[in-house]
């Protein structure tokens, strides 16, 4: 039997998780950084707020949502399975300059 | 028939291309929350037609099971139709119906709850910034997920049902195991 795997709730281990090199083994577009908020949501809920962070020289065309879908939610599965399906993962594309202040 | 849902991925569209050099902060604000409204209507017309029926007649009955369905609960229920062990109440139907690896439910369900958060942003957060990719990435989002309803409705009918059904009564399933 093997032990039941604990859930992943450290944001620091959760980034690890995803980092820029791992998200290219995967064979995605890379972001050049990954960062992982734990805060609540609009509606109270416990949540992470995943921002996968692309250079400002990044084209619109690059960061389209139809290019960076399946990257996004491959992202999303690795965060949602790793806290055990607790806290759900919002994913930001960002360009570094889009960053909200207190991540800049 | 004309319905709300398709106006408002229209208007979520057209504001989301307006301005081409310098988009406008509230048109891309606006295009985000049109795009979720058009999502969660569509959800609500869709559902009431599965469980209600779609004759002209029953349009009373449709709009009265529309007034029951709430955003948080709507989200809620999304969680859960993403989680590869559901709560008791939902684990008979999961294997039968093949939740855990329905590709269609998930789209529908994470683009919903990724939409509804971002809405909620685009109308009250002003220290966040959004970008003309944002606004059209929201509009692809409601898109894609009534594709995947269309294509469950069709493919999985049980597993449509049951999905739709949990949309609506959420508020009084949710708290149960």
């Amino acid at each position: 039997m093997f032990a039941m795997a604990a859930a992943i709730t450290d944001v620091e281990a959760l980034e690890e998780l995803v980092q820029p090199a791992k998200i290219a083994a995967q064979g995605f577009r890379a972001p050049k950084q990954v960062r992982v908020v734990s805060s609540n949501d609009h509606s109270g809920d416990e949540a992470y707020y995943v921002y996968l962070i692309f250079p400002d020289e990044t084209t619109d065309t690059a960061l389209g949502w139809n290019k960076v879908k399946t990257m996004a939610r491959w992202v999303q599965e690795e965060i949602w399975a790793a806290n055990k399906w607790q806290r759900w993962p919002y994913i930001q594309i960002k360009r570094e300059s889009e960053l909200p202040d207190n991540l800049s | 028939m004309l319905r709300l849902s398709h106006d408002l991925l229209g208007q979520a569209r057209f504001l989301a291309s307006q301005d081409q050099r310098r988009p406008k902060e509230a048109n891309l604000r606006r295009a985000i929350s049109a795009a979720y409204y058009a999502l969660f209507h569509y959800l609500i017309e869709e559902t009431t037609s599965l469980t209600i029926g779609t004759a002209n007649n029953l349009d009373n009955l449709r709009q009265f099971a529309g007034r029951s369905f709430a955003h948080r609960k709507m989200k809620e229920a999304c969680r859960e139709f993403n989680k590869p062990v559901p709560k008791q109440i939902l684990a008979p139907f999961w294997a039968s119906l093949g939740v855990p690896n329905n590709a269609d439910v998930k789209t529908i369900a994470t683009n919903f709850i990724g939409l509804q958060e971002q809405r909620h942003a685009a109308d009250y957060d002003l220290s966040q910034r959004f970008t003309r990719n944002d606004a059209g990435a929201a509009v692809i989002r409601a898109r894609e997920a009534m594709n995947a309803w269309t294509r469950l409705k069709i493919s999985h009918q049980e597993l449509a049902t049951l999905f739709a059904l949990s949309l609506m009564l959420w508020s009084g399933l949710g708290d149960r195991q």
